[in-house]
């Protein structure tokens, strides 16, 4: 017990034994539990500390920066259900014409469009691998051409706003909810820019990976006339969402309600909205909301615990005092991320890491909205890394089979490649991320 | 009253609760939409719109706890049980049940402790609209005591937790 004494020990033990109880298939939320408890009855004075666990774990998510997770949720849920995202594809699909690799492309630019109208990674990739694996498999595109850009582009949903994860990550370190949204715009083009890139240069190095096909050519007007109907109206969305936080007319909560009516709206005139549309999206949010709010309200004690026994300012004590470049510190940081992200899911890893890293982020005097963002990035690769990359089951799950997990991993890996890139052009040129963010009206 | 019949209102509860707490999720967004409208035709605020948003937030998550356990949705990691024994993975998804259960009681006492004594002393949970402050720890005993019933469900063999799959969660 002599260990628990010092910071490091007790940072260890605390981190430990969620991690430990998660290993040991406690669900999440009552791995975080078990663990408030345990280190209430040992640093926080016994059972005298249950009430004060009861009253933070209540108050922890009763609060009005949380609103927009359901409500971006809902949005996503929308735009699925509704088949408006199907369109979206449909329309691109006309724009493309003999390029070779184009059904590459098509899920790189469509997936784009997604993140900007859904919060949420996982539906995302679910939802473009159903729709987009068979369709390449059939005309001949190599696992890496298939599988690849679903698992990149699917990650960015978490970057690009609306993102849920995003609007978590700011409301736990208590940094501003529209600056790190917003913050993840230009990264997030970015990165679809790198993807794109990186797709030219497959095809170009293997002329057979993604075999041209002959397509029907369609004519300006048709194809003009496709995107005016099922891309431009998205995009009227996505100005709510990202448009009005930037100048200043809505907070992130009011632009969160407003993305979903948006969709809602666009589903009545496409005439795709019906009663079963309605309460599978609202079933489907439900369930997520649920579940990642649980999270939170059996982790809001543990936070405190590191606080109270001083392990947090332990470790930022310890890290003032060793002369290691900032840069060194941050990539630490995003190497932990990574570890921590290979066998648990990003909420979790937020839990564990925000209390630590925020602080420690601070005393570097790093823009917190920058390190937010780092973060999310940190987190959008740990989706696709190998061993329990969550994104590389899903694939699993939609891909044709017989496909490995080395398979997909091998296909995400030139992905991962270009979000590292993206890691070092935030940390060449902090105004990627922070340009957007400094020109909104407040 | 027969056996079934209770199964049957007991499961009615579980779904009915769900039920609730989606309509929760509902009120938040239909409500947003509504303060934002007033607002912009020139009237006051709802005042009562942030205090009972965040309010639906607990009452949501709690009351669909119970739901989310019988479709297992509460996210868990299963990449380590997997790899154990048949045996031993059995015997370890029986003492979480187990753990999950005391757990869960241990909210529900406290969590009527906290509820009964802000009703005593009258506590007012300061918001934009004043609450009573028992009305914050209503959901406690309601939704952890249900938990728990799910997941004794699971503990007397009601089939089991977990998929065998890894990388089955779900998340943002």
């Amino acid at each position: 017990m002599a260990m628990l004494t010092e910071w490091y020990g007790i940072a260890g033990f605390l981190v430990g034994m969620v991690i430990a109880f998660m290993l040991l298939g406690i669900p999440v939320a009552f791995a975080f539990l078990t663990a408030n408890v345990v280190g209430a009855m040992i640093f926080m004075g016994g059972v005298h500390a249950m009430p004060q666990i009861t009253v933070n774990a209540v108050e922890s998510v009763t609060i009005f920066a949380l609103i927009p997770v359901p409500l971006f949720i809902i949005m996503g849920e929308l735009f699925f259900h509704t088949g408006l995202a199907v369109r979206v594809f449909d329309a691109l699909d006309l724009c493309f014409g003999r390029l070779p690799g184009r059904l590459s492309y098509i899920t790189v630019v469509g997936g784009t469009i997604f993140a900007t109208l859904s919060g949420s990674t996982m539906a995302n990739t679910a939802m473009m691998g159903a729709m987009m694996v068979p369709e390449m498999t059939g005309r001949g595109y190599k696992k890496h051409m298939s599988m690849g850009p679903i698992l990149g582009t699917g990650g960015l949903a978490m970057i690009i706003p609306p993102s849920a994860l995003a609007v978590l990550l700011a409301s736990l370190a208590e940094i501003d909810i529209g600056g790190l949204l917003v913050a993840g715009v230009l990264p997030g083009l970015v990165l679809a820019v790198l993807y794109s890139m990186l797709i030219y240069a497959q095809v170009k190095l293997d002329k057979d990976a993604a075999p041209a096909y002959s397509v029907d050519h369609s004519g300006f007007w048709t194809v003009l006339r496709a995107l005016a109907l099922n891309v431009l109206p998205m995009g009227f969305v996505v100005f709510c969402v990202i448009g009005l936080i930037i100048l200043g007319i809505a907070t992130p909560t009011e632009a969160a309600g407003f993305g979903a009516l948006g969709v809602l709206v666009l589903a009545v005139i496409y005439r795709v909205l019906t009663w079963d549309v309605l309460v599978k999206s609202v079933s489907g949010s439900l369930r997520v909301t649920a579940m990642v709010l649980l999270i939170i309200l059996a982790s809001s004690t543990f936070s405190q615990l590191l606080a109270f026994t001083g392990a947090s300012a332990g470790l930022i004590e310890w890290a003032t005092q060793v002369e290691l470049a900032p840069v060194v510190m941050l990539l630490i940081m995003f190497g932990v991320l990574l570890i921590l992200g290979m066998f648990m899911d990003q909420v979790s890893m937020m839990l564990i890491t925000v209390p630590i890293f925020f602080p420690l982020a601070e005393t570097l005097q790093f823009d917190l909205i920058w390190f937010g963002l780092v973060m999310l990035l940190a987190l959008e690769i740990s989706l696709t890394t190998p061993p329990f990359g969550l994104l590389l089951f899903v694939m699993i799950g939609v891909a044709p089979r017989g496909t490995t997990l080395w398979q997909v991993a091998l296909a995400a890996a030139p992905y991962i490649g270009c979000a590292l890139i993206v890691l070092v052009l935030l940390i060449l040129f902090p105004g990627l991320a922070l340009y957007l963010p400094g020109l909104m009206v407040r | 009253m027969s056996m079934k019949l209770v199964s049957k209102l007991y499961d009615g509860l579980i779904v009915g609760l769900a039920i609730v707490a989606g309509l929760m999720l509902v009120l938040i967004f239909v409500g947003i939409v509504l303060d934002v409208a007033i607002r912009s035709a020139g009237y006051n605020a709802l005042q009562w719109y942030s205090a009972i948003a965040e309010y639906c937030l607990l009452f949501s998550t709690m009351l669909a706890a119970p739901w989310l356990v019988r479709l297992k949705g509460h996210v868990v990691v299963e990449s380590l049980t997997m790899a154990m024994p048949p045996k031993l993975r059995a015997a370890m998804a029986k003492a979480v049940y187990l753990l999950c259960i005391l757990l869960s009681l241990l909210f529900v006492y406290y969590g009527f402790i906290e509820m009964a004594a802000s009703l005593e002393i009258g506590d007012l949970d300061l918001r934009s609209i004043d609450m009573p402050k028992w009305i914050l720890f209503l959901p406690f005993p309601v939704g952890f005591g249900l938990v728990a019933v799910e997941f004794g469900r699971y503990l007397f063999g009601y089939g089991s937790y977990y998929s065998g799959k890894v990388g089955s969660s779900e998340s943002l």
